[in-house]
């Protein structure tokens, strides 16, 4: 049974990818685009970078790194949710020295740390990412936690 | 094709390190070049969905694509589970057993799973060789495009692969 609901999957996947393959043949996709732009107007010294969350402060969405093309780069305090984000080994390695023990949700844990703000990380602790207009990066479906669009 | 589009989303991710895009690379070129590893938090009903998606929409070499077993919640509804957790000092005793904040922070079997989760994930990264990590969780869908209405509808189909299949 099990098996066959995964042959089942399986196949859907293939014909949904091959849906898309034929999609973007006729129709490729631009390469100097929104995301393409991106990469040139990228904050230095990033140790983390947050994609995907569900909520910031507003207080601090408004403090603007560094942007181009209709991107912003944000210094971010306190990103909530972990659906996407990157990270450096150094940033690992911080983080799991202080998140242990851990004593409240962790994206709380991650995200409110005056440590992140000290001298090794400082503000390129963790930073997050949007377009003006292609919204962010990574979203969850989780319906109560969607990434808002102009975060 | 579809790999280098998808690639070009997710070099808006990684690319960052390195301060430059080749844009007629794949995804899988840019992590080779910039030693990146995906590390995708997810439950073992999903797993294989997620590795087809690593596979087969990434187009990432298998060993760039690292499965984290997310921690289930009934794993810390065991007995003695809690107890060696807060004992061996992973888990705040106090938190678990004795919070009085708000009732957002406090502690669930769920919530607990989930930091467990990631703080295996970023050991798992910290044990690997890769230099930066892309952590991602199975319901986090790659998006190629605006959705200013909020409909699902406008995610791109990896989305739908990923989370709905």
């Amino acid at each position: 049974m099990q098996d066959r609901a995964s042959q089942r999957s399986r196949t859907l996947v293939r014909r949904e990818s091959g849906a898309l393959a034929q999609k973007y043949e006729r129709d490729p996709p631009p390469r100097h685009g929104v995301r393409y732009n991106a990469l040139n107007f990228a904050p230095a010294g990033w140790k983390m970078l947050w994609l995907g969350y569900c909520y910031e402060f507003p207080a601090v969405q408004e403090k603007y790194v560094k942007g181009g093309k209709g991107l912003v780069y944000l210094p971010s305090t306190s990103p909530k949710c972990l659906h996407g984000y990157t990270s450096t080994r150094e940033a690992s390695e911080k983080l799991v020295r202080d998140i242990v023990p851990i004593n409240t949700a962790v994206d709380n844990k991650i995200a409110i740390r005056p440590r992140c703000h000290a001298a090794a990380m400082r503000a390129s602790c963790v930073a997050r990412a949007r377009s003006s207009f292609a919204g962010a990066y990574l979203h969850t479906t989780h319906s109560g936690s969607r990434s808002l669009p102009f975060l | 094709m579809p790999g280098i589009w998808r690639g070009v989303s997710l070099f808006a991710i990684v690319c960052w390190a390195s301060g430059g895009v080749r844009a007629e690379e794949s995804i899988a070129e840019a992590f080779e070049r910039l030693n990146v590893g995906a590390f995708v938090v997810t439950m073992p009903e999903r797993l294989a969905q997620v590795r087809i998606f690593l596979d087969e929409e990434m187009l990432l070499p298998p060993e760039r694509g690292v499965i984290v077993p997310a921690v289930n919640k009934a794993e810390l509804e065991m007995p003695n589970v809690l107890a060696n957790l807060t004992s061996n000092g992973t888990l705040d005793w106090f938190w678990v057993y004795n919070f009085t904040g708000r009732w957002y922070e406090s502690f669930s079997p769920t919530r607990g799973a989930v930091g467990l989760s990631h703080l295996r994930a970023h050991r798992m990264f910290l044990a690997s060789q890769f230099s930066v990590a892309f952590f991602f969780e199975d319901d986090a869908a790659l998006s190629t495009r605006w959705h200013g209405t909020g409909g699902r509808g406008e995610f791109v189909i990896t989305s739908r692969i990923m989370c709905h299949p």
